[in-house]
């Protein structure tokens, strides 16, 4: 495996794995024409580096209910490889500290967001296949809308960080660099903002895991910002390599709604 | 020409329907009438006709359904069937020699007696129009109509069928329903759950406040936005009542339902935060004096000693 995080774990017939990346706590077992998968999720204490320790016996595993397991077939002869991607839903972000955009005001956010594992074959004589996919960190659910339509999302809170340090890097979170223009005459609150994950690029080097950048130019009034996604290393990620595709392909710009907030206080009674 | 048909056809028709009169006893002795070559074609018409119609419905149905939606499907697909069936009778019975003049006069005179007869069913197909066109819910959503709660199954002309949470099939005439209040519990994408606390008048309820608004931030399918709200209710007679409302997507909201009382529970066992059960005090003489109580053996010891 590549920097000890991602790519192929070659696991024998009787065999056992442990995976940890953040919270995620995966066990993997090779049983025959089968591969035995269990995710836990230690939420109190995220794990700052990633490890994967191999076992000849399923103690290797840990002592999980066998109901707990998930069970794919698979054959002998394909391995299985673990690949990182991007949360399956847009991910609302909330900074902990709201700020505002002053009119033609500009910011660079840096935003980081947990991955996902994806656990996927890998044959010589067959194509990937995707098995499972585990967060690395356990998100809570939040709605990205009105109350009568919209979109589901995970919910994050960030420091929203204007600099890059040294401890913004860790294997299971990828750095997303974020540039909002206001181009409106009013200030800009940004106290939540949506990121469609879906059209993120990863690059990745060493410990750190970067991000396309996004550009967000605000323009006031309901119909959204224009949204541009590069699809390029960012400047400030120097020497990277490709880690994954985006799960769709971006489109060159769009509209959407980014900005706001859904108060439900209206809504109480 | 007489803007009424003939009366004796029309006797003899309602005879027809009433199964009085054989149909071969019809006048102008139509029977006599067709050769061989007209029964042939007619017959024909019937035989290809019929397998056609249902073709076309079933199409439509399904192209309807899959590009627009169940209920479109359903509602284009039935008129399509009795379109088609209207078109093969009429058209049958003009190859077979029938004039359709005074079959349609025969046909208003019955429709008095049978409009009287089924006002009821009217009432149920123009209040399945209004339904139609005004779509408070659509196939397979769920709804409440009185103490009846299912899935929509179909929205017909004359009913709607549920089936109910419980597994029982529910048929309710379109006029009651646009009669009654219908719930659609599944119109928006998100909804509340409502869970309502009582704890007791010692507990301080900023400190309670804080624990709810935590559990729920905890729980992955209670949404972070709209956000979580605790309401102080009420001082009831033994506690002081909160609502504690939480959001989640239509489809977790059973899930949620579930896990977030369980999750009150332990947390409010683990901070130690009293569920209180009813309870009340009695005074006797005074409201700030203790009820008295005596032990009995005292009291024996005292006559004792006495």
């Amino acid at each position: 495996m590549s920097a000890g995080t991602w790519g192929g774990l070659a696991l024998g017939v009787g065999e056992s794995a442990v995976y940890r990346l953040g919270e995620l706590s995966l066990r993997l077992r090779r049983r025959h024409e089968e591969v035995w998968m269990h995710a836990g999720h230690e939420v109190s204490t995220p794990i700052e580096t990633a490890s994967v320790s191999i076992g000849q016996s399923d103690e290797a595993a840990g002592d999980v209910s066998s109901e707990a397991w998930i069970r794919w077939a698979v054959p002998e002869g394909e391995d299985l490889e673990l690949q990182p991607v991007l949360p399956d839903r847009p991910v609302v972000v909330s900074p902990e500290q709201p700020f505002f955009l002053p009119p033609e005001g500009r910011a660079r956010v840096f935003v980081r967001i947990p991955l996902f594992v994806k656990v996927q074959t890998s044959g010589e004589a067959t194509e990937a296949s995707t098995l499972e996919e585990f967060p690395s960190v356990v998100l809570s659910d939040t709605w990205w809308g009105s109350f009568t339509e919209g979109d589901l999302g995970y919910w994050l809170e960030t420091r929203a960080r204007r600099e890059i340090t040294p401890e913004l890097y860790s294997p299971h979170l990828a750095v997303c660099p974020f540039v909002l223009v206001n181009r409106s005459d009013q200030p800009l609150p940004v106290e939540r903002f949506a990121v469609r994950v879906a059209y993120l690029t990863l690059f990745g080097r060493g410990q750190a895991v970067w991000t396309d950048e996004v550009q967000v130019r605000y323009s006031g009034g309901p119909e959204g910002s224009e949204i541009h996604y590069t699809g390029k290393v960012p400047e400030d990620a120097g020497d990277v390599a490709p880690l994954a595709t985006s799960r769709e392909p971006a489109p060159r710009g769009f509209n959407a709604r980014t900005f706001g907030r859904l108060k439900a206080r209206m809504a109480a009674l | 020409m007489s803007l009424f048909p003939d009366p004796t056809l029309v006797a003899a028709v309602v005879a027809v329907f009433l199964q009085e009169v054989p149909v071969a006893d019809l006048p102008g002795q139509i029977w006599e009438r067709i050769d061989w070559a007209t029964g042939l074609r007619s017959g024909a018409m019937v035989v290809l006709g019929v397998p056609l119609i249902f073709f076309l419905s079933r199409f439509t149905r399904t192209w309807a359904t899959t590009r627009i939606s169940a209920q479109v499907g359903l509602v284009t697909g039935k008129l399509v069937f009795y379109a088609g069936a209207a078109t093969l009778v009429v058209t049958t019975m003009v190859e077979l020699g029938f004039s359709l003049t005074p079959l349609l006069g025969a046909a208003g005179v019955v429709g008095i007696a049978l409009g009287f007869a089924s006002q009821t069913s009217v009432s149920n197909i123009i209040a399945g129009l209004f339904l139609i066109a005004e779509q408070p819910f659509v196939v397979d959503d769920i709804i409440q109509v009185g103490d009846v709660t299912g899935r929509v199954l179909t929205v017909d002309t004359m009913s709607v069928k549920l089936r109910t949470l419980d597994n029982r099939f529910v048929r309710i005439p379109n006029e009651t329903l646009v009669k009654s209040t219908v719930i659609n519990i599944t119109r928006f994408p998100i909804r509340r759950l409502d869970v309502r606390i009582g704890v007791a008048y010692k507990e301080n309820p900023q400190r309670v406040r804080e624990v709810l608004l935590d559990v729920a931030d905890t729980n992955p399918i209670a949404l972070m936005e709209p956000e979580p709200l605790v309401i102080f209710d009420a001082f009831a007679d033994s506690s002081l009542n909160l609502l504690f409302a939480v959001w989640t997507t239509r489809e977790n909201w059973l899930e949620l339902k579930n896990s977030i009382q369980e999750e009150v529970k332990l947390r409010f066992d683990e901070e130690g935060i009293e569920i209180p059960f009813p309870h009340r005090s009695l005074y006797v003489g005074s409201e700030s004096e203790a009820f008295p109580i005596r032990i009995v053996s005292d009291v024996v010891e005292e006559s004792e000693a006495d």
